[in-house]
């Protein structure tokens, strides 16, 4: 039983992180909180129900893991898109405005809730698994699906980190989240890798949606509980510091699997709001964060 | 500044006048349901507000509210308390939780203090809902809260429901002049105002930001808990699913589109909406909430200052066309 609750954990953690790491990625370049997280969350998800499964299995009949990866680079790109243009239509008005900013994704949120709750109904669906089948490891018996979400998330984790660490993009990336004025000083477009950067956090959380929405059941209204889980995640870890993110995701993956299994649910949402307490008394810039 | 204040404190006993009147033009039930709902959504706002003062924005004002109405419902049907030691009551505990929540997290800045009260008000959501469940009644929440017949010895025609709008108008009329008082005419107000410009030049000078955003914080729960009691026998019917973040929400809409810069904003954005939302956007049912972001939207993007601000803007406006009108004038005579 331990080994099972193990990779629950590890399952949702990773999850947990690929959400949170959008939210972190997008508040460190524009200092903005995107409360409308969630319903890119979901927009993922509808992707695979709508595309996945209405377009490739149930009408061209391709149930087969290389479709379901041509929605994810497909979603990737949309959701980015839809992203790109969000912040220079709308969200680029409010960078650096903390309280402009959070009610302009609130707006946002109730639009987008409300949109996909008119076009594929309020009530709950269902999405057919790509990766079907169980298997055991070390004991414990795990569902080849869930292993898949795991190793798929794990995967977009690290190209993430690569791309902030290594490429040039995302040098820019880290020196506008440093400090934009001196970034654009070097010639960086700050515009542009602010766009950007909602763009891939968005597209981030479109992923995680996308990649669970098998295991799970999907609603318009599910990305508020993935956002009050990230904003844990981000106490936590410390916003604006990503490793810190991927840690404390972990960690409440873990909470969030051995706690739901002993107590409950409602009990593990109690718990996980003393832990941000505890923390803050504790240690208020989070795990991994810098001290003002 | 001085000037502008005192105008709105003549529309603000203006509106008061007309509240009082009111209910001489209207005859139907709904609508002194409706001039009730506006008393307390300006008192929720104008409290948000002075939360606001210092930064915080607080997503579990809902949950607040929901604790006041809680308390007070219970008050009165379980111990028969009357409304009136109930409301004060209520906004009494609503403190002492906003003592407790406030004292870890107020030290918080900005967005941190956003994502820990968005939890705190997940968490309240759950205890009424999952806990006590005798006590808070569960999902369904409480149902048959008495609407008052009477309070001290004053007896309220309940099929009319006038006497008790009366009241609920006499006490949001007073909370505002207290939470108004507060702020322009207490050495509390000026404290919130300097940590509000620039709280490490506030700390150079000797004060401890920390107590008074606490106090800043238990003044405004304290509002929320008496508006929230005053709402449950309004309304007879209260379940945890109705204060959750997005009460807070509306609210902090309210505030927003109104104008946070000025005492009277949120006030006023808080009747126009409520007017709006109760004779017209009913009628779109499921997309009333999407009416609202929309307006929401439309005026963060245009009018970032709010509702209140628009005379001065127009009038500003109107000045500078004349003004240009007039050196054009000028250049063409020389």
């Amino acid at each position: 039983m331990t080994s099972q609750l193990i990779f629950n954990g590890l399952m949702l953690g990773a999850v947990f992180s690929l959400v949170a790491l959008g939210l972190v990625l997008i508040f460190s370049v524009m200092n903005v909180v995107n409360f409308a997280h969630g319903e890119f969350y979901t927009m993922g998800g509808f992707m695979a129900f709508f595309i996945f499964q209405n377009l490739f299995v149930k009408t061209l009949g391709w149930p087969h893991l290389f479709s379901y990866f041509i929605v994810l680079l497909m979603t990737m790109v949309l959701i980015g898109t839809v992203g790109f243009v969000i912040e220079k239509a709308i969200m680029s008005s409010f960078r650096d405005d903390l309280l402009m900013g959070m009610m302009a994704t609130i707006a946002l949120s109730i639009i987008f809730s409300m949109g996909m709750a008119s076009i594929f109904g309020a009530g709950t669906v269902q999405v057919f698994h790509p990766v079907p089948g169980v298997m055991s490891v070390l004991g414990a018996r795990v569902s080849r699906g869930r292993m898949f979400i795991m190793i798929m998330a794990v995967f977009m984790c690290g190209v993430l980190t690569l791309f902030i660490h290594k490429s040039r993009l995302g040098k820019a990336m880290r020196a506008c989240m440093l400090n934009p004025e001196v970034a654009q000083l070097q010639g960086i477009n700050y515009n542009f890798i602010s766009a950007l950067g909602f763009g891939i956090g968005c597209a981030l959380a479109a992923v995680a949606g996308l990649l669970v929405v098998p295991s799970c059941s999907l609603n318009p209204f599910v990305g508020g509980g993935y956002l009050m889980k990230s904003f844990i995640i981000v106490i936590i870890g410390g916003l604006g510091s990503l490793p810190g993110t991927i840690v404390a995701g972990f960690i409440l993956g873990f909470f969030e699997s051995f706690g739901s299994f002993y107590f409950g649910q409602p009990v593990v949402i109690l718990l996980s709001f003393v832990l941000i307490i505890v923390m803050l008394i504790v240690r208020p810039q989070g795990l991994m964060g810098r001290a003002e | 500044m001085q000037n502008k204040i005192e105008k709105g404190f003549w529309g603000f006993l203006t509106s008061i006048f007309l509240m009082v009147l009111a209910p001489a033009f209207v005859n139907t039930g709904y609508s002194t349901l409706v001039l009730s709902w506006v008393c307390l959504n300006c008192v929720m706002a104008a409290s948000m507000r002075f939360v606001m003062l210092t930064g915080h924005v607080n997503f579990a004002y809902g949950g607040f509210v929901g604790i006041g109405a809680y308390t007070s419902a219970l008050l009165v049907m379980r111990a028969g308390l009357p409304l009136c030691f109930a409301v004060l009551i209520a906004g009494i505990v609503c403190a002492i939780v906003a003592l407790g929540f406030g004292l870890p997290t107020l030290k918080l800045k900005g967005a941190y203090f956003f994502m820990a009260s968005f939890g705190f008000a997940e968490v309240i959501r759950i205890i009424f809902h999952y806990f006590f469940i005798d006590l808070f009644g569960g999902v369904d929440g409480i149902t048959g809260i008495p609407y008052p017949g009477s309070v001290l010895g004053i007896s309220f025609d309940p099929k009319r429901g006038w006497g008790y709008y009366y009241l609920i108008l006499l006490i949001c009329s007073l909370s505002l002049w207290v939470l108004y008082q507060l702020e322009h005419n207490t050495r509390l107000g000026k404290i919130l105002m300097s940590i509000q410009q620039s709280e490490s030049l506030a700390e150079s000078v000797g004060i401890t930001p920390m107590t008074y955003k606490v106090m800043g914080f238990i003044i405004g729960s304290f509002f929320a808990g008496v508006t929230g009691s005053l709402y449950s026998h309004l309304i007879g019917v209260i379940a945890p699913e109705d204060f959750t973040f997005m009460f807070s929400v509306y609210i902090l809409m309210y505030v927003v589109i109104g104008g946070k810069g000025n005492f009277f904003g949120p006030p006023v954005g808080a009747a126009f909406l409520t007017f709006i939302s109760s004779f017209w956007l009913k009628a779109l049912g499921f997309w009333e909430s999407v009416a609202f972001a929309v307006v929401m939207l439309i005026t963060i993007l245009f009018l970032p200052e709010g509702l209140a601000m628009l005379p001065a803007r127009i009038s500003s406006l109107l000045h500078g066309i004349r003004k240009t009108i007039i050196e054009d004038g000028e250049n063409g005579t020389t």
